[in-house]
């Protein structure tokens, strides 16, 4: 079930902070955790965490590795990191568009 | 209390596949208030979501199907309750009432159960409305969204036929009521098999389905307890005031008894219903692990 970024709800800013953080190789839930406080400073609590790590699984966006011990790593599939691509470019075109009004405003 | 204990919340499917993992995470995590309310909402989530719950069993099954009959008693128990409310109208009767003990004692019983058994259907239902709301608006399911609309559609159809009704005229007249009543009957019939088919439609797992398990029962011990107050209301008043029962005082200018044992008629069928239904869904056991969603 792909489904739409938007249909993630309340899971879809950690859902772009998890694929984000993926996308530079595999990690485990911990790693994610901390990996996504250092790069934006968003505090993800577990319950979240493994809420959005849930659904991104499901919808084939990543996919788990085998088990190191009690941690199972994830990492990004080729749908996910499309969607990532796709989410990230939605954003730039928002920050250009808001970067060059303020841009404007203040001329 | 450990904070890993509130893992043992989740359902057993998604315990099977992430508790180990989670444990890990907490472990390492430091802990605060906003971690326990974290997880306690991702259980909330968990429980709510289909992929955990697995293919419903067959009890769990036939717990739908009882709920759903007790659903369907109650909405005929209400409506046979306008028709003892009606019945109950006239000052004469609640005279009746403060004189005679047995009258009194048979109304506030009917009252006390309509109340317990509307909170009961309240509660019961609350946890399955949340989620077939939930798939039908987040999950984009046209076909529950319609049928949810259908109850609201048919209220407003109510309200501004009779809105009509009394513009048109000062008084309405007996034919334009008939036709009201007919209309609010089958609108009340629609409206319970739109909302029945929107439960049978829903992903719905065992754990929310137990949920209702104790409100349908208690639903359907207070119907109960409103049809014996009927009844223990009706003998009263024919011992105390035989002739009120030969009134027109009934549901459309009805002789009373006519409408009373209607009334009574299909109390009994809605109680003898639920009953049936609870009997022969005697509870749904959780989903296994093996169920769970990889």
């Amino acid at each position: 079930m792909p489904g739409s970024f938007n249909d993630l709800g309340r899971f879809s800013g950690p859902g772009l902070l998890i694929l984000s953080s993926l996308a530079d190789g595999p990690k485990h839930g911990y790693a994610i955790m901390i990996d996504v406080q250092e790069f934006s400073g968003t505090k993800m609590e577990p319950g979240t965490l493994y809420g959005a790590l849930t659904r991104l699984e499901q919808r084939g966006w990543i996919e788990p590795l085998p088990p190191e011990e009690r941690r199972r790593p994830y990492r990004l599939t080729g749908a996910g990191e499309a969607v990532l691509r796709q989410q990230l470019e939605s954003m730039n075109q928002i920050v250009q568009t808001g970067q060059q009004r303020l841009a404007a405003a203040g001329a | 209390m450990q904070i890993a204990t509130l893992l043992r919340y989740y359902p057993p499917a998604w315990r099977a596949r992430y508790e180990d993992e989670v444990t890990d995470v907490l472990e390492q995590h430091r802990v605060s208030y906003a971690t326990w309310f974290d997880l306690a909402r991702g259980a909330f989530d968990a429980h709510l979501d289909p992929r955990f719950s697995g293919a419903t069993g067959a009890a769990g099954r036939r717990l739908r199907r009882a709920e759903i009959a007790v659903f369907c008693a109650f909405i005929a128990f209400v409506v046979a309750g306008i028709g003892f409310q009606k019945l109950t109208e006239d000052a004469d009767k609640a005279g009746l009432m403060q004189a005679h003990a047995a009258i009194g004692l048979g109304y506030y019983a009917v009252i006390v159960g309509a109340v317990v058994a509307l909170l009961a259907v309240v509660a019961g239902a609350l946890p399955i409305a949340a989620i077939i709301a939930r798939q039908a608006f987040s999950g984009g399911r046209r076909d529950l969204l319609a049928l949810l609309v259908v109850p609201p559609l048919l209220f407003v159809a109510i309200v501004v036929w009779g809105a009509i009704d009394l513009r048109s005229s000062s008084t309405i007249d007996s034919a334009s009521i008939r036709g009201l009543i007919g209309f609010f009957m089958l609108a009340t019939i629609a409206s319970a098999a739109a909302v029945s088919l929107a439960v049978v439609r829903t992903d719905l797992n065992d754990v929310v389905l137990g949920l209702a398990r104790w409100p349908s029962i208690i639903a359907t011990a207070a119907m109960g307890l409103s049809l014996a107050g009927v009844v223990v209301w009706g003998a009263g008043l024919h011992s105390a005031a035989p002739s009120s029962f030969a009134l027109d005082g009934g549901v459309l200018t009805s002789y009373a008894y006519v409408t009373f044992l209607r009334v009574v008629i299909v109390m009994a069928l809605a109680v003898v219903a639920a009953l049936v239904a609870l009997w022969r869904a005697p509870g749904a056991t959780p989903t296994e692990p093996e169920n769970a969603a990889r």
